[in-house]
């Protein structure tokens, strides 16, 4: 078979399966080492627009805090 | 009365002593990290005027010799430092040099001055995902300068990925510089050989070239000529026979990758 050809699919395997392996270890290690973070959120609109400065938003449970 | 009217006026001034500790520790990062002979002498001068003092250096390829003393007195304090060895990041460079302006013109304290050094040596390095893409691009940009089609550029990219990948595996498992280079020209050929085999593009030889660009040691054969330009020719020398063999391991990678792809060459 043809000598070139063998050298570039071995190569070529051999890295392609270097960088699935580098990947696939970083992802788990990440997974165990931090909480999951889903890849798509519905979250509040405060959240993503908050701007430092900006009245703060206060839940039910605090309102009697101040008294 | 000009030098004394300069100094920092401290409480308690440092030592000789602490002063020349601390210029052996920053001497040794500045110069692992790829700044020239000449930068590293100015900062050193430069911080050891802020406490009122004077130093003088002596470089060599792996230590630094030094001498610190305040004038008009008989405090002095020599030191030699080993040059350390971690890889060039132009980013922790730059930031020893604001430091030595800080110090020089902010006036902050020798023990503040101690604190930012401890931060900017253990500051996070480069997300290596990003330096990745990052080279990756460039190499393609490359290829394209030297007059590659589209195709030839999207090979180089992924024999630069590859290759620069294996680089970052092998250095973080400690293997010599030069068995990486050689291991990385090699398989980026054989990867920058894909136009070539499979009859892409109209350039393949181009990207046979270009897809071992970024393995040239660009920066220390930048610094070798800089460190002639002022005389400090040890240090040159070291550092452009550094070059030389590290272009000679990538030739050797190159040319077994072109002969294993039966690439003809020139």
């Amino acid at each position: 078979m043809n000598t070139p050809l063998i050298a570039w699919v071995c190569i070529a395997a051999a890295i392609a399966l270097l960088i699935m392996a580098h990947i696939i270890k970083a992802t788990c290690h990440h997974s165990v080492h931090s909480h999951r973070h889903h890849f798509i959120e519905i979250g509040n609109e405060r959240d993503e627009f908050f701007v430092p400065g900006d009245p703060e938003e206060r839940n039910e449970a605090d309102i009697n805090d101040d008294i | 009365m000009r030098q004394t009217l300069t100094t920092i006026s401290e409480p308690v001034q440092p030592t000789v002593c602490k002063v020349c500790l601390f210029l052996a520790d920053y001497s040794s990062w500045l110069l692992g990290c790829g700044a020239t002979c000449i930068r590293m002498e100015k900062n050193m001068k430069r911080i050891a005027g802020a406490y009122g003092m004077e130093v003088e250096t002596t470089i060599m390829p792996r230590h630094i010799h030094m001498s610190v003393w305040r004038p008009n007195t008989d405090e002095r304090y020599t030191y030699i430092a080993a040059v350390s060895h971690c890889s060039i990041d132009f980013s922790i460079n730059t930031r020893l040099s604001e430091l030595s302006w800080e110090i020089a013109d902010k006036r902050i304290s020798f023990e503040n001055a101690q604190d930012k050094f401890e931060k900017i040596i253990h500051s996070p390095k480069s997300n290596p995902w990003i330096v990745l893409l990052l080279v990756t691009i460039a190499n393609a940009s490359f290829c394209r300068l030297f007059g590659g089609d589209a195709m030839a550029m999207a090979v180089v990219g992924m024999a630069t990925f590859g290759g620069f990948f294996l680089k970052q595996r092998l250095l973080a498992r400690k293997i010599d510089l030069r068995v990486v280079v050689t291991l990385c020209a090699f398989v980026s050929t054989i990867l920058g050989a894909t136009d070539m085999l499979f009859h892409l593009g109209t350039t393949p030889s181009i990207a046979i070239a270009t897809s071992v660009l970024y393995l040239v040691p660009g920066i220390p054969f930048l610094n070798s000529f800089s460190d002639v330009l002022y005389k400090h020719y040890i240090c040159a020398y070291s550092r452009f026979v550094d070059t030389v063999v590290l272009t000679g391991c990538l030739s050797i990678g190159l040319c077994c990758g072109m002969a294993v792809m039966n690439a003809g060459m020139f």
